[in-house]
């Protein structure tokens, strides 16, 4: 086996501007994949990061809907001790947080119109990436300076015709369906690079002043965003909701306890239609207790995730016609180089090589040709990701910008996928040397020596 | 002994039964007195306009048809115009509220607080919910019930607070003003949860069936988006007995075809 690595390393000398040639097409093949599958993952999971460190979503949601009758509410009654149960059952969390949104009826500069509020903590809008403020500050609302202080999203405040300073007379319903209303103060006006920040929240006002407004007490919420630690792949939240789904089931006497009142828990669903259909059920249904419902985060925005497995699928198609133009000039090559050595493959059977020995020589210097090639392709692929990382754009287009980490391009290696698609162009020019090179060596030695081109 | 039961009785008598009425004053009997009057005692049939105005959309009208079944308060509305609210409708039986929509077929829960066809006029004033199991008399720092005795313009009233006792009401308080004699209501105001003013209902016109009252004129001022009013305006009265299948979601569905 030495001898054959020996030969196979001496001949990728022998023929350098080959060598090279072949060994580039490898290295570029191989960047190609890693950059492309980096970008898609990582906007993917630049754009679900965002969503998620916004509280837009939680990796899992649960939501615990009150009925009475055919009316219901969603509210969480003692959300300490839910939080409690869920951090015992699941292992992989980095935090719970409330969710509470709204959708109000706002009144600006003499100017009405929907407007729907969320709830966020002071210390959380400092947290959250890709808020621009344009005008105002976000001072008062984070050290709470000044009463009901709002912040308001670009689009809405041109609706509202309101500047920081002026106030918004917003409408509402309580939880239990009672009209409430408050003056709110503009304090800043922000345009947020996320698109879904800004369809999701583009009132935003202290999370405590929203559930106060909406009737909610101290321990009650309307909503748990779960996010979970550290996750492979978007598909594991699937995993962990269906946990969650199965641990509650656990804990009837302690729910049963902590409510005082009949509940059920609905069934799982895995995709944003049955999603839906379940939740009509679940408004319709005549019943009086509460419904536990667990929801992952893919139930909840389908387009997002369909949008990554559609992106995954164009890029895995895109890679694979450059990686099919690539490889048959490999190909040419390789047949073209195991032809012209016909000659040579005659001679070292005539000296006593054995016909299988020669193939494997052969593949030998395919395999150690695409070690070197895959090896530099790697590292090159990481110096341009670092590279293009450190460029700075300033997108005024918002899908453009929702692909961006603070105007950077996000990558991220999926490195079971990548290893994969290595490994599969290589075993594919492994068998693409294989196949004339069996060829050459059927030839019987006096033809192989007597091969003419 | 036989003397000793006398007196006990005659200070029941003198003391313990007049507190017992004050404590249910004036307004608890007004708020009664008005659940009498509004109880029509019948079936009832009749065609109800919404006459909506809104800033910068202007004034629209609404036709529905209305059923409502004495015996169990239900309700049964569906629109006749304009052409595009034609078919969709409401349905009232027990505490269930449903909304249909033509267009998708569907039948929607709603809460007592869902506006009809985008107007200031709600389904809770449709329903004939009874206010006492809403709403009780607002008390003085004493526990007596407020009221004031004053002129609405040239006609004298009681004007008097009332504030929810459940939490299933669009308005946690009202203000009333009822005619001294008859006790109609004239005017009521809605407060939000925090006190604002949202709603002005003027009571415009009465009608009288078998010596009950039928508000069959009101305007609903927003007082919350300033220039936004609802005429609500009931004609065509019919009290013919119903027939059960009336307040059925099939029959509001059939109406819509």
């Amino acid at each position: 086996m030495r001898l054959i690595l020996l030969i196979a390393f001496r001949n990728l000398f022998r023929q350098k501007s080959r060598t090279i040639l072949m060994g580039s097409g490898i290295c570029v093949a191989v960047i190609y994949m890693i950059l492309v599958n980096a970008l898609t993952e990582g906007l993917y999971s630049n754009v679900i990061n965002k969503m998620v460190e916004s509280n837009i979503l939680g990796h899992i949601t649960l939501n615990i809907i009150e009925k009475d009758g055919s009316t219901g509410r969603t509210i969480i009654r003692d959300k300490e001790a839910i939080i409690s149960m869920i951090k015992e059952k699941l292992t992989n969390i980095k935090d719970i947080r409330e969710s509470v949104t709204t959708y109000t009826f706002a009144i600006g500069n003499g100017q009405g119109s929907m407007l729907r509020l969320g709830g966020i903590n002071g210390k959380a809008v400092e947290t959250v990436s890709d808020i621009a403020v344009l005008s105002g500050s976000l001072k008062p609302f984070i050290d709470g300076s000044i009463e009901n202080p709002l912040i308001l999203e670009k689009n809405s405040a041109a609706e509202l015709k309101v500047k920081p300073g002026d106030i918004v007379k917003v409408k509402l319903n309580t939880i239990y369906g009672q009209v409430q209303t408050a003056i709110l103060n503009v304090v800043a006006i922000v345009e947020y690079k996320n698109p879904f920040m800004g369809n999701y929240m583009p009132g935003a006002i202290p999370l405590n002043r929203l559930k106060e407004l909406m009737g909610f007490k101290q321990n009650e919420t309307q909503r748990l965003n779960i996010v979970l630690g550290k996750l492979h792949k978007s598909d594991e939240t699937i995993v962990a909701a269906d946990q969650l789904h199965k641990e509650i089931l656990t804990e009837t006497d302690f729910i049963t306890n902590m409510l005082g009142k009949p509940w059920k828990l609905a069934d799982r669903t895995y995709s944003q239609a049955d999603h839906e259909k379940k939740q009509r059920g679940i408004r319709r249904a005549s019943y009086k207790g509460s419904i536990f419902d667990v929801v992952s985060m893919q139930e909840y925005d389908a387009m997002v995730f369909n949008g990554e497995k559609n992106a995954a699928a164009t890029a895995f198609i895109a890679m694979l016609i450059v990686i099919s133009i690539i490889l048959v000039g490999i190909l040419n090559t390789m047949r073209m180089n195991i032809r012209e050595r016909t000659i040579e493959t005659g001679t070292v059977r005539a000296i006593g090589m054995q016909r299988k020995t020669v193939i494997r020589t052969l593949v030998a210097e395919v395999i150690l040709l695409s070690i070197f090639s895959t090896v530099i392709g790697v590292l090159a692929a990481a110096g341009l990701m670092e590279l293009f990382s450190m460029i700075q754009f300033h997108p005024t287009d918002m899908n453009f910008s929702v692909i961006l980490n603070n105007g950077r391009l996000v990558f991220k290696i999926p490195v079971s996928t990548t290893v994969s698609d290595i490994l599969l162009v290589l075993c594919l020019l492994m068998f693409s040397v294989w196949l004339p090179a069996r060829k050459a060596t059927r030839k019987t030695v006096a033809q192989a020596l007597g091969h003419y081109e | 002994m036989k003397k000793n039961i006398y007196t006990a009785a005659i200070i029941l008598i003198i003391f313990i039964i007049p507190c017992t009425a004050s404590a249910k004053g004036l307004v608890t009997q007004i708020l009664h007195e008005m659940e009498e009057q509004y109880e029509i005692g019948c079936d009832l049939t009749g065609k109800i306009t919404l006459t909506s105005e809104k800033v910068k959309q202007g004034i629209r009208e609404t036709e529905y048809l209305f059923y409502t079944r004495n015996s169990d308060d239900s309700f049964l509305m569906a629109a006749l115009s304009p052409e595009r609210e034609k078919g969709n409708g409401y349905l009232g039986v027990d505490n269930n509220m449903w909304m249909y929509r033509r267009n998708t077929r569907t039948f929607q829960h709603i809460s007592r607080d869902e506006r009809i066809g985008d107007t200031g006029v709600s389904v809770e004033n449709i329903e004939n919910k009874k206010i006492t199991e809403l709403y009780a008399p607002a008390m003085d720092e004493n526990g007596k019930e407020k009221f004031k005795e004053e002129r609405l313009g040239k006609i004298p009233v009681y004007k008097f607070d009332v504030k929810a006792i459940v939490k299933d009401v669009s308005y946690p308080k009202h203000t009333f003003w009822v005619r001294k004699d008859n006790h109609l209501t004239l005017k009521k105001e809605s407060y939000s949860l925090s006190g604002t003013l949202m709603q002005t209902v003027y009571y415009v016109k009465y009608t009288n069936i078998n010596g009950r009252y039928l508000a069959i004129k009101y305007i609903a001022v927003d007082e919350f988006e300033k220039g936004n009013k609802t005429i609500f305006d009931v004609s065509g009265i019919s009290l013919k007995k119903l027939d059960d299948s009336i307040f059925t979601k099939a029959y509001l569905e059939n109406l819509s075809k």
